[in-house]
């Protein structure tokens, strides 16, 4: 009952932020309005869902916004080369699953902390994108691929909306009732006793990490859609974002904690701080002193409580 | 560790709770604007990082007193923050202003808001640089091209008409300061076969990177006589690394913009000239073009608000006075 109480804690805030905002802004609760934030959340909630897995099995990856860019110039660019929209958009995906997949592998094959790996991996995908595309971001993309960032389904919900909500479904019951799921939070409870229990480190760690980079490949599609080009700037910080939003749906760094639900609230506290600070005129440099006062807000809660339990 | 999932763990739910949603609330209400019938009108920068947008920010809030409308500002924190760009035009069009004046930082990406706000019939006027749509009332903004074209003379004049030069770019696929690059590029290739562009940069919009950039340009240019800086940040980096390899003088810098620190480097010689573009005219007409346009009347399609040539010599005439230092806090300063 109390343990309930503490997972309701990132939801009872989102609730009062959503009715506060509802009062103070006669524009808030619009269906325009409401599906914008959707929208706006959806790329980095998509992300998220991968980084939940991630970081429940202890890891972390920072590489993700260089990799959101390297999959969206990949795809864009094979577009400009003729290649249909949708195997294109494919290829994406999987160019973000390598990269996670080389993440992967070098933390387990060469032992490097994850944190330092995917450090590495953040500024070798941002190099390569700069590289491959001259630093010019790429325009001649066919229009029907728009639908994906900017379609909507009867008449108010956004394309990426839906497929947040799939994703979402989905990991959830991955987490819950896979075997990947019990493996992910017991290898971030203690990696030692997993070892120990039989569990292959290697080959879960690998798919855990490919499984984020898939994902990222994924959201760096739906954001060239949403820019109508391949921009090798794209995602600039975005690591920090997404792990921002898992660590206020209250993902713990420490690893074995973590939900999709969680993070999802996380990533939405955000962007209804974004949009509500936009239709109330506060300034943007106060937007980024609360969202960095919520994120240390939300882990201090945690760890008073964790102290009071020793 | 396996303390959050656990469920036997102990919480004390009187005094934990409620700081998260307060705190917000609280907050919220304490900033929240009051709301009244006057006529709203937003302005989009594409960062807040330059003093260029100040300017533009003084130049709007002017119009705003000037026409009796409200003038509301938010833009992302730097210039290549495209999707936070797209959705502060989304939250303003949500919010029903009267009319978006935009500075879009990709000349694609930001087509399709454009394209809602005009479906919706909020006018957008475009500002500083250009978007491929047709839906805008009207498009205010320098010459950029004939700026590229003012820098290359005025780097041929004082080179002699030879040497090598280099430039540091601002970042692919911003069209204003591509069209200010390709205006020096082109004339220097057309008009003084002598001059060599033999290095070209980007400088990513940001002061260290083009510090950094420059500094690798003349390491590898040891006999480099002039660089073109086609914006604030660019020229600065460009002065930085110069001057910090003593080379002041020796190699001629010809930057874009002004802010009180170009203008510093400009007296001390640093820095030979500035092209100087109106941000405050921008802001100004940017948000009158809009005035015009909801009292029913047709602003013009095409407004070039210029640019000045500021060199040590010209620099405390009164005119140009203005041009630089506009007063600011007069219209910045209750904010």
């Amino acid at each position: 009952m109390r343990d309930l109480f503490k997972k309701l804690l990132p939801f009872l805030s989102f609730v009062a932020l959503f009715v506060s905002l509802s009062i103070l802004s006669p524009y808030f609760l619009t269906v325009d309005n409401l599906s914008s934030v959707a929208r706006q959340t959806a790329v980095i909630n998509i992300i998220a869902i991968g980084m939940t897995l991630v970081i429940i099995s202890g890891g972390i990856d920072l590489s993700v916004g260089s990799v959101l860019a390297f999959s969206g110039v990949c795809g864009t660019l094979l577009m400009e080369r003729g290649m249909g929209v949708v195997s294109s958009t494919l290829l994406g995906i999987f160019s973000g699953l390598a990269w996670g997949l080389g993440n992967g592998l070098i933390v387990t094959q060469f032992r490097v902390p994850p944190f330092i790996a995917t450090l590495g991996c953040m500024g070798m995908a941002r190099g390569l994108t700069l590289l491959i595309t001259d630093g010019i971001p790429v325009t001649a993309i066919p229009k029907n691929f728009g639908r994906l960032g900017d379609g909507i389904f009867f008449g108010m919900i956004p394309v990426p909306v839906v497929i947040l909500l799939g994703i979402g479904v989905m990991m959830s019951y991955v987490l819950r009732y896979t075997r990947l799921g019990r493996y992910a939070y017991a290898i971030g409870g203690n990696a030692q006793a997993a070892y120990l229990s039989g569990i292959n480190l290697t080959s879960w760690t690998l798919i855990i990490y490919s499984i984020l980079g898939a994902l990222t490949g994924l959201a760096g599609m739906i954001e060239a859609s949403r820019l109508v080009t391949g921009q090798p700037t794209a995602g600039d910080g975005y690591e920090l974002r997404v792990i921002a939003a898992v660590v206020i749906g209250g993902g713990s760094l420490n690893g074995g904690a973590g939900t999709v639900l969680g993070t999802t609230v996380g990533a939405f506290i955000m962007s209804l701080l974004n949009n509500g600070c936009n239709l109330l005129g506060i300034s943007p440099f106060i937007q980024q002193i609360l969202i960095g006062g919520i994120i240390v807000l939300a882990v201090a809660v945690d760890e008073l409580r964790r102290r009071r339990l020793e | 560790m396996m303390s959050s999932q656990g469920s036997q763990l102990k919480f004390n739910r009187k005094s934990r709770a409620k700081p998260l949603g307060s705190v917000l609330v609280i907050l919220l209400l304490a900033i929240s604007c009051e709301r009244s019938k006057e006529k709203v009108i937003a302005v989009v920068p594409k960062g807040q990082a330059h003093i260029f947008w100040q300017m533009v920010h003084a130049g709007a809030l002017a119009a705003g007193a000037q026409f009796r409308v409200k003038v509301l500002w938010n833009g992302p924190a730097s210039e290549i923050e495209i999707s936070k760009q797209i959705n502060i035009v989304e939250d303003f069009i949500n919010r029903r202003v009267n009319g978006i004046v935009l500075a879009p930082s990709d000349e694609k990406a930001l087509v399709p808001v454009i394209e809602s706000a005009a479906r919706r019939g909020i006018p957008v006027t475009i500002f500083d640089s250009g978007a491929q749509t047709e839906s805008y009332v009207s498009f205010v903004a320098t010459d950029n091209y004939g700026g590229g074209v003012k820098a290359a003379h005025r780097m041929a004049e004082m080179l002699g008409k030879k040497g090598n030069v280099a430039i540091v770019g601002v970042m692919p696929g911003s069209s204003s300061t591509t069209q200010r690059e390709n205006g020096f590029k082109e004339t220097i290739a057309k008009e003084y076969p002598q001059i060599k562009i033999a290095a070209f940069q980007y400088g990513m919009s940001d002061r260290a990177k083009s510090l950094s950039v420059t500094e690798d340009i003349l390491t590898a240019n040891p006999g480099l006589k002039g660089i073109f800086g086609p914006n604030e940040s660019s020229s600065i980096g460009a002065a930085q690394a110069v001057k910090g390899r003593g080379l002041s003088g020796k190699v001629k810098i010809v930057g874009f913009d002004s802010s009180p620190s170009l203008i510093g480097d400009l007296r001390e010689g640093i820095i030979d000239s500035l092209i100087v573009q109106n941000p405050f005219a921008m802001g100004f007409e940017g948000v009158r073009t809009l005035c015009e346009k909801l009292e029913g009347k047709t602003p013009r399609r095409r407004v070039d608000t210029g640019v000045t040539l500021v060199t040590k010599e010209n620099l405390s005439e009164p005119q140009i006075q203005q041009l630089i230092s506009p007063t600011l806090e007069r219209y910045l300063g209750r904010q």
